[in-house]
């Protein structure tokens, strides 16, 4: 069963790399059949993707999303559905493209962390796991969403390539990056700081410990509280609006890598 | 003198209630909090001007600074006095307009009130907690036991176990546990393990960590001996000038100088630790369980070692408000997730 899961893990990868490679002949070329293959290359790769993921849960006994291997092929998993789901529903190809991009990464430094199927530690073995992993990840999977959109007002804005005209307009990518913030936010406090808190209570007797990761995790959702009232209040949109979007999952990147590499705290489990 | 009391109470209405105060205190916790993830909270710098900086500014203990103080009383103050403006609004729609004034628009405002409902009462809990619970760590080794602050209960350790995958990896770690009333007689026996916290009467028990207390014979040049009970990163001093470091546990130990050794699995097979000599002579030494060495006229035995279980013991009153806090944040998402502030796309 380890074996096919590692299959299907790069079979999604190659599925991700060959549609964003179509995406981005797509969105250069101005060739809609490519997008149109792009989005079945990523479907493919995506339900290869969430095999895999099932694979490794059944493996190993609890949801993989432990460590950085398992954390990263979930938040991968989560992005590139955000960028089908964009490309289907929305018919926004090109924000499909750099959110499919923003996927493969994802899954790239996945593939370079060790992958062995290791017990987990005893503070992670809790129902809480579930709950609060996911969702923070899923609420960074919109995040990645708003990021791509506010990119592209920001190039739209300071580039004038053919290809960049050609991408929806200003106004539009403007309200997608504010509509993603808004699925987002919800999503990740409560995954992230609620059940987070509620689990830390369980787990070590405190719902704030001020740990690294927490402290981070809380200047996130500052940064995107503060870009809802500033959008609020002072009707904040453009490149303002968009440069926050940018921000804000640089936070979250840095939330997850950073923190994990450089700050030590109670949440070094890898 | 009434007019100008009233001025003032005007404008500190107006200052409060305002969401450019949000917005600047928004702004003002990130930057603060960003920089006080960036300086090691409590630790010593290594440059004196810096750490003298550091101190004067209460910024190596940032949440225990008046800076972080203030901080949060201007939270708190924009955030209940801006809600309550905002809540007045909404119960004044509600007594003009009756059910018509149910809207999308007005739940997505109350849902929004209820945000900053639960993020008032998270502050208020923690400001309860601060002044009225307690938390502190006590290690426990097998056979001892720990009188709860309350007088109330005793907690005594029958057993500690520490439990190893087929890799030899830490799979858990628990304690059985007696909890023993002032009369000495035992109420009941429970196992405390991580994630599971154990309540005795107004405390909860928590597993939090463990580790390895190590017996060693010191026999002194007068051929004076004692036994000392140590741990990991203790140290013992030997003479003026020397002190003698526990620097490092192996449980199976690899072999070499120290510096090259590892351990081969979590097992305790080869029980070894590693010493080092600070002061005139630094040396480092590798003992082995049952063995002894000489260092200036000392002889040191490493006697036998025990577990000994970390538990986290606290009192929190304010629990309940916090999880009541969570629940009112929860219900507020959930209603602005579901009915956004709508801009349309296509």
């Amino acid at each position: 069963m380890t074996i096919l899961h590692s299959q299907l893990f790069y079979l999604a990868f190659i599925g991700y790399l060959i549609a964003s490679f179509l995406y981005s002949f797509g969105a250069l070329l101005d060739t809609p059949n490519m997008s149109k293959w792009a989005f079945r290359i990523g479907l493919i790769g995506w339900i290869a993707h969430t095999a895999a993921i099932i694979l490794r849960w059944l493996d190993s006994g609890f949801i993989p999303v432990s460590n950085m291997y398992e954390s990263l092929s979930f938040f991968a998993w989560a992005i590139v559905a955000g960028a089908l789901w964009v490309d289907r529903k929305m018919k926004f190809p090109a924000i499909a493209w750099l959110t499919m991009i923003v996927g493969v990464v994802m899954i790239g430094i996945a593939s370079l962390m060790p992958s062995t199927i290791k017990s987990l530690a005893p503070a992670l073995q809790s129902h809480w796991l579930k709950l609060h992993v996911t969702f923070a990840f899923l609420g960074d999977a919109a995040f990645a969403i708003a990021f791509v959109a506010g990119l592209l007002f920001l190039l739209k804005q300071y580039f004038s390539f053919a290809w960049v005209k050609r991408l929806p307009e200003a106004d539009k990518l403007d309200k997608i990056s504010y509509r993603f913030i808004c699925i987002g936010l919800p999503i990740f406090t409560i995954g992230a700081l609620i059940f987070g808190a509620i689990w830390a209570y369980y787990a070590w007797g405190s719902y704030w410990s001020w740990d690294p990761k927490e402290t981070w995790a809380l200047i996130t959702f500052l940064i995107y509280a503060l870009y809802l009232h500033l959008r609020f209040k002072k009707g904040m949109t453009g490149k303002i609006s968009a440069w926050f979007a940018v921000l804000g999952f640089m936070l979250v990147i840095f939330t997850y890598f950073g923190v994990n590499f450089l700050l030590a705290g109670l949440h070094s489990y890898n | 003198m009434q007019q100008k009391i009233n001025k003032i109470i005007l404008n500190l209405w107006g200052f409060f209630t305002s969401m450019t105060t949000a917005i600047y205190i928004l702004g003002g916790a990130i930057l603060l909090f960003i920089i006080s993830t960036l300086i090691p909270q409590g630790a010593f710098m290594e440059w004196p001007m810096m750490h003298k900086t550091l101190v004067f500014l209460q910024l190596e203990q940032f949440y225990n600074s008046n800076i972080f103080y203030c901080l949060m009383l201007l939270l708190f103050l924009n955030i209940s006095l801006c809600s309550s403006k905002h809540i007045l609004l909404l119960i004044k729609r509600i007594l003009r307009e009756g059910k018509a004034a149910i809207s999308k628009s007005f739940i997505r405002s109350a849902g929004i009130q209820l945000i900053h409902l639960g993020i008032l009462l998270v502050l208020i809990a923690s400001l309860a907690k601060h002044f009225t619970g307690e938390d502190f760590n006590v290690s426990l080794s097998e056979g001892s036991i720990y009188t709860l602050p309350d007088q109330d209960n005793n907690i005594h350790l029958n057993h500690f176990s520490i439990l190893l995958d087929k890799n030899k990896d830490l799979k858990n770690f628990e304690s059985d546990l007696s909890i023993i009333n002032k009369q000495g007689q035992e109420i009941s026996r429970k196992k405390l393990s991580v994630n599971h916290p154990l309540k005795v009467g107004n405390y909860l028990l928590y597993q939090s960590y463990y580790g390895k207390d190590f017996i060693l014979t010191l026999t002194t040049p007068q051929q004076v001996t004692k036994e000392i009970k140590t741990q990991e990163n203790q140290t013992i001093q030997l003479t003026s000038e020397n002190r003698l470091l526990i620097y490092q546990y192996f449980p199976d130990f690899s072999g070499g100088s120290g510096f090259d050794s590892t351990s081969l699995s979590n097992e305790d097979n080869n029980p070894t630790l590693w010493l080092i000599i600070k002061g005139e002579k630094p040396q480092s030494i590798i003992l082995s369980l049952g063995k002894k060495v000489e260092i200036d006229g000392f002889s040191i035995e490493f006697n036998r070692f025990q577990n000994y279980s970390g538990l986290k013991v606290v009192r929190d009153p304010s629990a309940h408000w916090m999880l009541t806090a969570m629940l009112i944040l929860s219900i507020g998402f959930m209603i602005i997730f579901y009915i956004p502030k709508r801009e349309e796309i296509l």
